[in-house]
């Protein structure tokens, strides 16, 4: 009897353990917790550390302006799929 | 903010602030650029590609349109998150030289950052060194201060700018506050 071969990528997105949606909710949520986390000790370093508020409000402003989009694009392409 | 935490003694003058040359952080912003635009890059060429290429390998990336814009999203954002810790490690990283001290802070990560405070009574060697092609042209390079105390005394810096000029300043305000101090204990003992 000949055995039976099966390429193993030919299920790859409908199988319950690699489902692509699933896997950008886990990478968004990821990603987001990192952000978070980053952005609350960038935001300490220039608050604490800095010497020009007006500076220190500047690097914040871009910083949120530059980033916050993305997350936000991340999050409705992860949560619509 | 910085001066609130460190305090300048009454009547201490601030003479100088340094932060490494803007060579240094240039460097680094254009690495993290690179780092930025290789995906987008990728997709170039990708684009270019001849048609065949698509037909034999079955690969078309405008099925895929959703997830590729969630990765590119994602990778941009982890390079401005790199290029904003570089920025940050630029800016509070910085020297600040007055008539009494020099305040060395030594921001080198996140979770690892170091202040010293030296005062210029007790310096005792200065030297500077420019080492290379592109310091030379841009003149930056490494200052080495060595203090009379024991443990822990010598601090040394990088990457800093006019480093001749830096010298020069720091001996003269440490000329300048031995005279002082002399002419106070002269006073005080007669």
């Amino acid at each position: 009897m000949e055995p039976v071969t099966q390429n193993p990528f030919d299920s790859l997105g409908s199988s319950p353990l690699f489902n692509m949606a699933v896997m950008l909710d886990i990478l968004f949520l990821l990603l987001l917790g990192i952000y978070v986390a980053y952005s609350a000790i960038l935001v300490y370093h220039w608050k604490a550390y800095g010497i020009k508020s007006s500076l220190a409000n500047l690097t914040l402003i871009i910083y949120f302006v530059s980033t916050i989009p993305l997350i936000i694009l991340m999050g409705v392409i992860a949560l619509t799929n | 903010m910085l001066f609130e935490r460190i305090q300048l003694e009454p009547d201490e003058k601030l003479l100088k602030t340094v932060r490494k040359h803007w060579f240094i952080i240039t460097v680094e912003l254009v690495a993290a650029a690179f780092m930025l635009i290789i995906p987008f890059v990728l997709l170039l060429l990708w684009s270019v590609l001849p048609e065949e290429f698509f037909t034999y390998t079955n690969l078309n990336l405008s099925d895929h349109s959703a997830m590729i814009t969630f990765f590119l999203a994602g990778w941009s954002i982890l390079s401005l998150m790199t290029a904003f810790a570089t920025w940050t490690h630029y800016y509070l990283d910085l020297w600040i030289i007055t008539d009494r001290r020099i305040i060395v802070v030594d921001q080198i990560h996140f979770f690892n950052r170091s202040v010293s405070i030296f005062r210029l009574e007790r310096l005792q060697d200065i030297e500077f060194s420019i080492k290379g092609l592109i310091p030379t042209f841009l003149n930056f390079g490494s200052l080495h201060a060595q203090t009379a105390s024991n443990n822990e005394s010598n601090f040394s810096s990088r990457g800093l700018p006019d480093p001749r000029g830096l010298q020069a300043l720091i001996q003269k305000a440490m000329d300048s506050r031995l005279r002082k101090l002399h002419i106070t204990a002269d006073e005080a003992g007669h």
